[in-house]
């Protein structure tokens, strides 16, 4: 017997790579329960980067996996690694979140739920800005672009080279971009910190 | 030092960070550089999962969704659907789960290494009472529809230019047994002898091999009209993995299959093998090794001689 490549990825040698788990998932629940278990923070976390209240993370999240799901059957691994498709989706429903929150952005109470007023009382202020939520604050003051791919980098792991493909965007202008927020990111913590102090 | 390498130094760094590997010396890039890094470490740290109150109930949800759609997938239940009362929902959450699942929830393997029985081809099979995952609530995500990798509307995103095509993973193929035992040699062992009541699923991806890098793995499954399971699994393996299988606090035997040393789990209960009330289902499991490949049947609803039996038939 003859077997190419010595990388084993032997966490489960039935099934030992998430290709061959997302091409079995329709048909087998322990596969789908693996990628769940593996992508399950990871996709929380790049919506919770982008939208702002944990409850609609949590309906964007369902409705992410829901499609997955539906669609898993569909899936070939020949065509995609399964970590890209999944991250494609997860996009897409961020996406169709705030194309819907634009049309109902009356409605919207987030930023009031989120954002404590300057008039808040202290201990509510120190409650709200903690560590947490003082990344996220951060993290959306920054244009929309640059939410999108500090959560597709730090959030779902995406290498450079994957995120150019799911965001539309070159390699080189990933990396960019990703320099560029980072830099942004971390003068906004730093101007946080000071006035917290 | 211009932004360029700078570029491309901390996408090295960060790319290290997402793999829990240190980055390069900072200090030599300067106090600005190292801050970046320090922010890129901060968000790397970051998860914020925990708060999420859906992650068990919908896990749930949708397993039970591919339990439901596995039997429609059944040529029986195809022919019986109009006559036959499904009277269970089984879901198949196998091995991986409890590995992910236990790997999580309890002490590194070394704390139990006392408690270690049996090591049979990657897992360390290991007998221990675990608390049970609590039943589903009733979760209804919002519904969807429509294909879910679309090109995001004009003017409503920032990438108007619609989804990029996503390269292959050259790294997986799927073939059938018998180009795996042309190319390379990996003969699928196939049961002459199948229990009454069982067919093979007709399903994409089922009874094929997969073969990626180091690896190939075949799988077969069966199923009943009244919801039981079978499969039956082979593959490569590394001998030295010591991959802890969590199964219990049930009993593990061995015994000899077709003339190797065998185990044998029998009704493992571990709060994840479930029906839709949230009932735990029993699933044993015989597992050997042969020529150097792992076999696994996994059954409910089946002793231990049938699925010896089974494993006797496999040619």
């Amino acid at each position: 017997m003859s077997i190419q490549g010595d990388t084993l990825n032997h966490t489960y040698p039935l099934l030992a790579n998430e290709s061959d788990l997302a091409a079995r998932a329709a048909i087998e629940p322990s596969a789908f329960a693996a990628l769940y278990d593996h992508y399950f923070s990871k996709v929380y976390n790049y919506v919770r980067y982008r939208v702002q209240d944990a409850d609609i993370t949590d309906e964007i999240t369902s409705q992410i996996f829901e499609r997955v799901l539906t669609n898993i059957g569909s899936y070939r691994p020949q065509r995609a690694p399964f970590g890209a498709w999944l991250f494609a989706i997860a996009r897409n429903a961020v996406q169709d979140h705030h194309r819907s929150l634009n049309r109902r952005r009356w409605l919207s109470l987030d930023r009031i739920v989120t954002h404590p007023s300057p008039d808040s009382p202290l201990e509510e202020v120190v409650e709200i800005m903690d560590a947490n939520t003082r990344l996220l604050a951060a993290i959306r003051q920054l244009p929309p672009r640059e939410q999108d791919l500090i959560a597709l980098k730090f959030a779902s792991g995406l290498e450079n080279r994957e995120i150019a493909q799911v965001a539309g965007l070159s390699e080189s202008n990933v990396g960019v971009i990703l320099y560029r927020a980072l830099r942004q990111l971390r003068k906004l913590l730093s101007d946080k910190e000071s006035s917290h102090e | 030092m211009n932004e360029k390498f700078l570029i491309e130094q901390l996408e090295h760094d960060v790319d290290h960070l997402l793999d829990g590997r240190a980055p390069s010396d900072t200090e030599r890039l300067g106090k600005e550089y190292r801050q970046l890094v320090e922010t890129a470490q901060l968000l790397a740290r970051h998860d914020l999962s925990t708060e999420s109150r859906i992650q068990k109930t919908l896990r749930q949800k949708l397993l039970l969704r591919i339990s439901d759609q596995r039997k429609e997938w059944s040529p029986k239940e195809k022919g019986n659907r109009l006559m036959k009362t499904r009277t269970k929902n089984f879901v198949y959450a196998g091995a991986i789960a409890i590995i992910l699942l236990m790997a999580a929830a309890l002490p590194p393997v070394q704390a139990l290494a006392q408690e270690i029985l049996n090591h049979v081809g990657p897992f360390v099979v290991i007998p221990q009472k675990l608390p049970l995952e609590t039943p589903a609530a009733n979760f209804n995500p919002t519904p969807i529809s429509g294909d879910p990798i679309q090109a995001p509307e004009n003017g409503s995103g920032y990438a108007s230019n619609g989804p990029t095509p996503i390269p292959p993973d050259p790294n997986v193929r799927i073939l059938t047994a018998k180009e795996a035992l042309d190319q390379f040699g990996f003969k699928v062992l196939t049961p002459a002898y199948i229990p009454e009541g069982f067919t093979l699923i007709d399903a994409p991806n089922n009874n094929v091999v997969f073969v990626g890098p180091g690896y190939m793995n075949s799988s077969m499954a069966y199923t009943t009209v009244d919801g039981a399971d079978l499969q039956i699994t082979q593959s490569t393996f590394n001998q030295q993995d010591q991959i802890p299988f969590h199964v219990g606090d049930v009993n593990v035997t061995q015994i000899k299959v077709r003339g190797k040393d065998a185990v044998f789990v029998k009704d493992a209960i571990m709060g994840i093998w479930v029906d839709e009330n949230g009932q735990d289902i029993p699933v044993s499991y015989l597992m050997w090794e042969e020529d150097d490949l792992f076999f696994m049947i996994q059954a409910s609803k089946l002793p231990q001689d049938e699925m010896v039996k089974i494993a006797e038939a496999l040619k």
